[in-house]
């Protein structure tokens, strides 16, 4: 009997860390989204500042200029090609961007490398990038991350806001069931945003395959 | 009468030719004209010793068509340069990695900057043929700025704005870099023993992906490298060779050089999900035990 009890207790202490555990992630979750908005519109007011300054006159980029001997005009033979910065521009912790699931009532924070540490306060970006179209984003499937994925429906709509507060709009297209060995098939394909989590049991993965909507 | 209106339309005749002539002759290049180009090197340069080559890549008849010189033949520079529009960037890549594939071609003149950072072509002795010439730049001596004017495509003469045939041509290149760096970042906290000791960088001409040099990054070169003394002007790009196992790379320019980025791609998909089996069996089984445990207390309390 005494043994029963204790069975039944360790049961009931493994339910009460899940949901202790359910609830800190979501805790971590609005911590972090708190700094990333924060963030944002400390960069949004550093860049309305710079651009209220007076602007100086820039020359034209070519790499070379060809002059006419008559008419003194100039004539472009190459153009300069300048790379874009995609440096972080905000402090805090490792962020990669927003994702917000409206029909899930869900709005997380994504960091931008994983580790099963990070998986226990938000979602992480798991493969790729938003920039080449095939970022996966992993989660674990508390009730405040991934648990709900389940009820998403196809044409459902989610949002991605990156680093610099760009908003890039997906769709549902297809939801799929994949072994946990299926590496390549989760990260190798042609979705443009996959999200995944475990199914109930951890056996196998819940994995929502998303298209950006173009503009 | 008859003999008079003969004479009048051999005068219309005559008088006709001779306004069409003209027209013909502003499309044709002036054969007679003397041809030069004068290079102006960038302000940053212009206290550095430059010597500048010229390349006759094309020559050019009266009509202004271009018929490819025997170095060049087989590069392929003409399907991108007449279809370039107002950009020769395609074919000024594909002529600058012939050349630097082909040391066995001579420049057609070379002409060292003066001190005010101006090289004047033809040089003396010399004249240059109409057509389409490449023009590069290369350092005299050793010079402490990892800078070059940039290389160009020039044809002399060519068409002003008015179809006019300029026969003085005059260039400013810009200063480009002659040197590219590749450094490496890991992307694998927490499954660092799966990193490689070290992996293989190579650089590449962008236009045909060709290899131009290759090096070890290691934790001994702190995963980063410089290739100097470069060709100017080419684009480059780089790659990794043979990318570990477990690991994704991803290659991204960026100011100088590139970014090598190796993402820990794990041989399972992460477990993200609660560990909730056993709640259901320790329940089933402690329920079990304890109403057997029960059972038993209240037998034995009825058989006292």
């Amino acid at each position: 009997m005494a043994i029963g009890l204790l069975l039944i207790a360790a049961a009931a202490g493994m339910s009460g860390w899940n949901i202790y555990e359910d609830r800190q992630a979501g805790v971590s979750a609005d911590e972090l989204l708190k700094v990333y908005v924060e963030s944002v519109e400390e960069t949004q007011e550093r860049t309305t500042a710079e651009e209220n300054q007076p602007v100086k006159a820039d020359e034209p980029e070519k790499e070379t200029e060809v002059l006419t001997e008559e008419t003194g005009e100039s004539q472009d033979t190459e153009q300069t090609e300048e790379s874009e910065d995609h440096s972080v521009r905000y402090s805090g912790e490792n962020l990669y961007g927003v994702l917000s699931v409206p029909t899930l009532n869900l709005v997380l924070p994504v960091q931008k490398d994983w580790s099963y540490p990070k998986l226990r306060q938000t979602p992480c970006r798991y493969y790729g990038s938003v920039e080449d179209e095939n970022l996966v984003v992993c989660a674990h499937n508390y009730s405040s991350h991934f648990g709900k994925l389940k009820n998403l429906r196809i044409g459902d709509a989610i949002t991605f806001s990156d680093e610099a507060g760009e908003n890039h709009t997906y769709t549902v297209a297809c939801v799929e069931v994949l072994q946990p060995t299926a590496v390549e098939e989760l990260t190798q394909s042609e979705w443009d945003l996959s999200l995944v989590t475990c199914t109930k049991g951890g056996k196998t993965r819940f994995v929502v395959r998303c298209e950006e909507e173009k503009e | 009468m008859r003999k008079n209106k003969l004479i009048l339309s051999c005068i219309a005749l005559l008088l006709c030719l001779l306004i069409c002539v003209p027209v013909f002759a502003i499309d044709n290049v002036d054969e007679s004209r003397y041809a030069s180009l004068i290079v102006y090197s960038p302000e940053e340069l212009k206290g550095d010793q430059v010597q500048y080559s010229i390349y006759l890549v094309a020559s050019m008849d009266r009509r202004g068509n271009l018929t490819t010189t025997d170095g060049f033949v087989g590069c392929k520079w003409e399907k991108p340069y007449m279809e370039a529009q107002d950009s020769w960037g395609e074919a000024l890549q594909i002529l600058l990695y012939w050349l630097d594939t082909h040391k066995s071609i001579k420049a057609y003149d070379r002409c060292i900057a003066d001190k005010f950072g101006t090289a004047r072509f033809p040089t003396k002795g010399k004249t240059l043929v109409k057509g389409l010439y490449l023009v590069v730049a290369n350092p005299v001596g050793k010079s402490g700025s990892t800078k070059l004017p940039a290389p160009f495509l020039v044809s002399v003469p060519d068409r002003d704005k008015d179809d006019n045939w300029i026969y003085t041509m005059t260039a400013e290149p810009k200063a480009v870099e002659t040197s590219v760096h590749v450094r490496k970042v890991w992307q694998d906290e927490g499954h660092t023993e799966a990193r490689p000791t070290s992996v293989v960088a190579t650089l590449c001409y962008g236009w045909s992906n060709k290899v131009y040099a290759s090096v070890v990054l290691s934790a001994q070169n702190n995963w980063m490298y410089t290739w100097e003394n470069l060709p100017a002007g080419v684009q480059w790009t780089v790659i990794e060779e043979n990318v570990p196992a477990q690991y994704a790379a991803t290659v991204k320019a960026e100011t100088g050089g590139f970014l090598i980025t190796n993402a820990y791609v794990s041989q399972k998909i992460p477990q993200t999900g609660q560990i909730t089996w056993p709640i259901p069996v320790l329940t089933v089984l402690g329920l079990g035990l304890f109403f057997v445990g029960l059972t038993r207390y209240r037998k034995n309390n009825e058989e006292k």
